[in-house]
């Protein structure tokens, strides 16, 4: 029988893991790398209605996150982490759903993160996300004009589990929030931003320090 | 106790911050009918035929006229609904665009005022009805584009350039004349592109029910 875990997972994991054996073992000060795995849900970009309202919105997306950080004290970690997610844009009305453009979202962020328990912590984020529309096909949609830097900020939680000293794993729910319009949604005369919601779940393993217990 | 109130209050104004919400629709009410007559059928182009494929005789700058008119469509919409490409083969092609006679002089293309230096013409295929009772086009779309000798070769450049947006602008679906003689799809253009009115009349069309299928090989009996 074939193995089902691809196999730059497998390197990946064995990376993680000899960067975490390299990593000194006192927490403060110490850098941590994350990766991170999961899917998002997004709330609708853009309300409309020609003939029948729509939504647009990005299909769920698959995400991987990497994250850097470094652990402040006990209690408090500093991580910069970039998001890829990735699906369709598309045209939702009672009828059903239109695919009309792949759309990359990179969200880049500075998140503080705060120790609850050996097991759970919670975080709040600032940061930027860039939509980008794949191929020739952006010309007839909103992005067409640009596809701006837009704001963040969000909150989430995580419970882990240390599976060794160097190596963690968690499950984390995140949300976060901005606000969104476009120039060629100006320029149609939908002025107002839009406030977009974000969910997303996923599964982080983490080469971290060896935390010492309080 | 005092970091926890501090908390709830953060989470309090980013969601107050979510509910503020004001987006505008913009006024799409000033249209005008895209068949020529209200009885007839509706077409556009399907999300499953995109990009429609567009294929320019080498005559002169033709084929930059039609990839301008391609873009300048295109840009009328915000959400995909209609997307094309240019062709070098014309056995692969949805629209077929060809001119007639010799090239016309080589001109730049420039903001004077329009001159009827050109024409054009949209021959919108035959349908016929599939067992299910969908009709489907028989035969692609075909234009067809003449020029005369009126005018500087800019204002050639500028009437081929403007008559054949228009008249892409037919292959979209928009089969009627707009009753304004300031809008793209006017019966005699002027505009050099496609104007507010157009624009909503294009997406007005594209989020209706085509009626017509567009024609394919593998739908027509043999
Ligand atoms: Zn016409």
């Amino acid at each position: 029988m074939e193995c089902m875990v691809p196999r730059a997972t497998i390197r990946g994991l064995v990376a993680l893991q000899l960067i975490a054996t390299a990593l000194p073992t006192n927490a403060r000060g110490q850098i941590f790398l994350e990766l991170r795995g999961g899917a998002m849900l997004s709330s609708a970009l853009v309300r409309d209605s020609i003939v029948e309202a729509f939504t647009v919105r990005p299909a769920v997306a698959p995400t991987i996150d990497l994250a850097v950080g470094t652990v402040l004290n006990e209690q408090y970690r500093l991580a910069v982490a970039v998001r890829w997610a990735r699906s369709d844009l598309k045209r939702s009305t009672d009828g059903g759903n239109i695919p009309i453009i792949p759309l990359t979202a990179w969200t880049g962020s500075v998140a503080l993160r705060r120790r609850l328990s050996s097991w759970a912590s919670a975080q709040g984020t600032i940061g930027a996300v860039k939509y980008a529309p794949a191929g020739t096909g952006r010309n007839a949609t909103l992005f067409r004009d640009n596809a701006p830097l837009l704001p963040i900020v969000g909150l989430g939680a995580r419970i882990e589990h240390r599976i060794s000293p160097r190596l963690v794993v968690g499950l984390d729910a995140a949300y976060d929030f901005h606000r969104f319009s476009t120039l060629a949604l100006r320029a149609e005369g939908i002025t107002g931003d839009r406030s977009v919601h974000r969910f997303s779940l996923g599964i982080t393993l983490g080469a971290s320090y060896a935390d010492k217990k309080p | 106790m005092q970091t926890r109130s501090r908390s709830v209050a953060a989470l309090a104004s980013l969601l107050l911050l979510g509910a503020c919400d004001s987006p505008n629709a913009p006024d799409r009410s000033s249209f005008y009918e895209f068949r020529l007559s209200p009885s007839d059928p509706v077409f556009h182009w399907p999300a499953t035929a995109l990009p429609v494929r567009f294929y320019a005789d080498q005559v002169g700058a033709l084929p930059e006229y039609v990839a301008l008119g391609v873009r300048m469509w295109e840009r009328q919409f915000l959400y995909g609904e209609f997307r094309g490409e240019l062709v070098s083969d014309s056995a692969d092609a949805d629209v077929i665009l060809s001119l007639q006679g010799s090239a016309p002089p080589d001109g730049p293309l420039t903001d004077d005022p329009p001159v009827t230096s050109c024409t054009g013409v949209t021959s919108v295929p035959p349908t016929t009805e599939l067992g299910s009772g969908q009709l489907v086009y028989t035969e692609r779309f075909q234009v067809q584009l003449q020029w005369f000798s009126r005018g500087s070769p800019s204002d050639i450049a500028n009437c081929l350039a403007r008559v054949t947006a228009h008249e892409i602008g037919h292959t979209l679906g928009v089969f009627n004349h707009s009753p304004t003689p300031d809008d793209l799809m006017a019966r005699s253009p002027t505009a050099r592109e496609p104007t507010a009115r157009d624009r909503a009349t294009v997406q007005i069309l594209y989020h209706v029910r085509s009626d017509i299928l567009p024609f394919s090989h593998g739908l027509l009996p043999p």
